[in-house]
This record gives C-alpha cells, sequence and structure tokens, in this order.
C-alpha cells in the first residue's frame, strides 16, 4: 500500500458493517413487534388473563400476582434472544468469511440521543395539550406516547441513515414515524392500536433487512467452505 | 524551516504509514475488528497485516487479543485509548496541514 487510503470510505464501511447483513434491522422488527403484542395482551386481554391470574393467586400464592410483570419483559427477553441468534448466525455463517466486528456502543452522537428524548416528550406533551382542550378520551395520552415514542425512534433511525450513509434506514426511520400516527385518529382501542403500531413498524423493518439479508445469505454460501 | 514542514514533521510517523493508517481508520470505527476483517477492509497481506499491527501494538495504539474459536485461531484488534486520541489528533493535525497546503496553492 503506497498511496494514502481513503479513512473517511474505510471508517463508513466499517460502521456499515453492522448493517450489512439487514440482521439488526431484523432484530428491532421483533422487537417491535413484541411490544405491539404485549401491549394487546396487556390492554385488551385483561378480561382473559385477570380471572386466570386471579385464581392463581387464591390458589398457589399472592406473589404469582408478579407473573404479569413477566410479560411486560417479554419484548426485551424476545430482543435478546433475536440478538443472541444474530451473534450465532453471523459467526457461523453469514460473516465467517468477511470478518467479525464489534460495532461501537454508541453509535449516534449524544446530541442526538438528546434531541430523540426531546421529540419524544415533545409528543407526550402535545398528547397533554391535546386532551386538556379536545374531549379525546382518557386512553389519548397513552396512545400518544407510543406515537411519541416512534418519532423518536424514527428520528434515530433517519439519523443513522444519514451518518451511515444507508438511505434503507432514512427510509423505514420516515414510513415508521409518519404511517402509524394516523392510527391515532382510528376508532381503535389502545390495545389494537399499539398491536398495529407494532406490526407496522416490525413489518417495516423486516421488509428493510430482506434484501441485505437475501444478499449476504447468496454471498455466504457462495464462499468456499 | 517553513511552517509546513514543520508540521509535517510532527505528524505521527506511526500513524502516517499508508497501511497503518488503513488499520487505524477501521479499528477508530468499531470496538474491535478481527484480523479478517481488517484483510478484507484494508487488502494488505496477511504478513503486513501482521506486521503492521505488531508496530501499532509496540507503540501502545492497539491492544490484540488472540484465542480459539473451536478449532481455529481468532485474533481480535482494537484500539487503546491512547491510539483513539492519537488517531484523533493525527486527522486534525492532517486535515489543518491539507487545508493550508490547499489555501496556499489557491493563492
Amino acid at each position: 500500500m503506497n498511496t494514502q487510503p481513503d479513512v473517511k470510505k474505510l471508517i463508513q464501511q466499517t460502521q456499515q458493517y453492522e448493517f450489512v447483513d439487514g440482521l439488526r434491522e431484523m432484530q428491532l422488527a421483533v422487537m417491535m413487534a413484541a411490544i405491539g403484542l404485549t401491549a394487546w395482551f396487556v390492554f385488551d386481554l385483561i378480561g382473559i388473563w385477570m380471572p386466570v391470574l386471579a385464581g392463581w393467586m387464591r390458589t398457589i400464592g399472592a406473589w404469582t400476582g408478579l407473573s404479569i410483570q413477566l410479560v411486560v419483559l417479554l419484548p426485551a427477553l424476545l430482543a435478546l434472544v433475536a440478538l443472541l441468534a444474530m451473534r450465532f448466525a453471523r459467526r457461523r455463517w453469514l460473516w465467517r468469511e468477511s470478518g467479525l466486528v464489534k460495532p461501537n456502543r454508541q453509535i449516534v452522537p449524544l446530541r442526538v440521543t438528546l434531541i430523540s428524548v426531546g421529540v419524544l416528550l415533545a409528543g407526550i406533551a402535545l398528547g397533554v395539550l391535546l386532551q386538556v382542550i379536545f374531549p379525546v378520551g382518557d386512553l389519548f395520552l397513552m396512545k400518544m406516547i407510543y406515537i411519541a415514542s416512534g418519532w423518536s425512534f424514527g428520528y434515530t433511525l433517519i439519523t443513522m441513515g444519514n451518518i451511515l450513509g444507508l438511505s434503507r434506514l432514512r427510509r423505514v426511520g420516515l414510513f415508521g414515524a409518519v404511517v402509524p400516527t394516523l392510527l391515532i385518529v382510528l376508532p381503535l382501542t389502545i390495545g389494537q392500536m399499539v398491536l398495529i403500531w407494532g406490526l407496522i413498524w416490525g413489518a417495516a423493518l423486516g421488509i428493510s433487512g430482506m434484501g441485505p439479508l437475501r444478499q449476504k445469505i447468496q454471498a455466504a454460501r457462495e464462499e468456499p467452505l | 524551516m517553513s511552517d509546513e514542514i514543520k508540521e509535517l514533521t510532527q505528524i505521527d510517523r506511526l500513524i502516517h504509514e499508508p497501511a497503518r493508517l488503513a488499520i487505524m481508520a477501521v479499528l477508530s470505527a468499531c470496538q474491535s475488528a478481527d484480523f479478517k476483517y481488517l484483510l478484507n477492509a484494508t487488502g494488505l497481506t496477511k504478513g503486513n497485516l501482521s506486521a503492521q499491527l505488531s508496530k501499532l501494538e509496540e507503540g501502545g495504539y492497539v491492544t490484540i487479543r488472540k484465542g480459539f474459536k473451536g478449532k481455529y485461531t481468532h485474533t481480535e484488534c482494537m484500539l487503546t485509548k491512547e491510539g483513539r486520541r492519537m488517531f484523533k489528533s493525527y486527522l486534525e493535525q492532517y486535515e489543518a496541514l491539507v487545508q493550508r497546503l490547499n489555501g496556499e496553492s489557491a493563492e
């Protein structure tokens, strides 16, 4: 190597590597869909699980009441399982020939994280304001928390797409932030709304990761054993 | 001695060599990368990469961890805190110098 390397290109390529196989988006897709399913279970199926839980608390012990907390932890648990599966697939197959990279813990600068928290808080504040001004119903604020989380997550993805030079992250961030916002005006229960919100996010992220994953699988198949 | 030459002599020679600069650039963008990734990303030969990594390790810029994954050896490389600091300062110094030289040639 005699000429100076393109430092910026090498840095960007290495930062992009975490997203080169689409599995990171798949992992996020699992988490978002699980959030939707969990909220639907907790809010809309309360008539089914509550009597069962009450029965357990009477017959087994009051401590069994804590088991509902486990349901709330389900998205985090599924995200962890998906993360471990992703690492296994990369180590054993997808990244076997191209090499392993541990990404930096903080992909986006602290400023972006702070702005995304600001977006979330602004969305919640807007929800409070609308609830005070208009007769929007008791659960409106709860719905706005999910919608604002989508704005915040979408903003982070768009910024990540800009930093890493990945237009598919910009697209999925924009789509995920805008489209589920329309759910707020539909006559849905909180459980139904969060379920659809989670499934839209999950589908968008899943579709976004599918193309790169297919390409990487193809490349891994063509590599010599 | 002109200012530009003085600045040039102050540039970190350990980083400035093209192969080592490529390695430092890759490692600055992640927590760690393995030998195979560095080979693919930099386009260096195994022998050259190994030699350059050793020099960076001797200089205290890189940490190298050797282990086993199944039956195969696995080498993981990462920048030390000092390595990160020096790479950042190298980039700043180099960019400032390039800008100055560009400015002067435009005049």
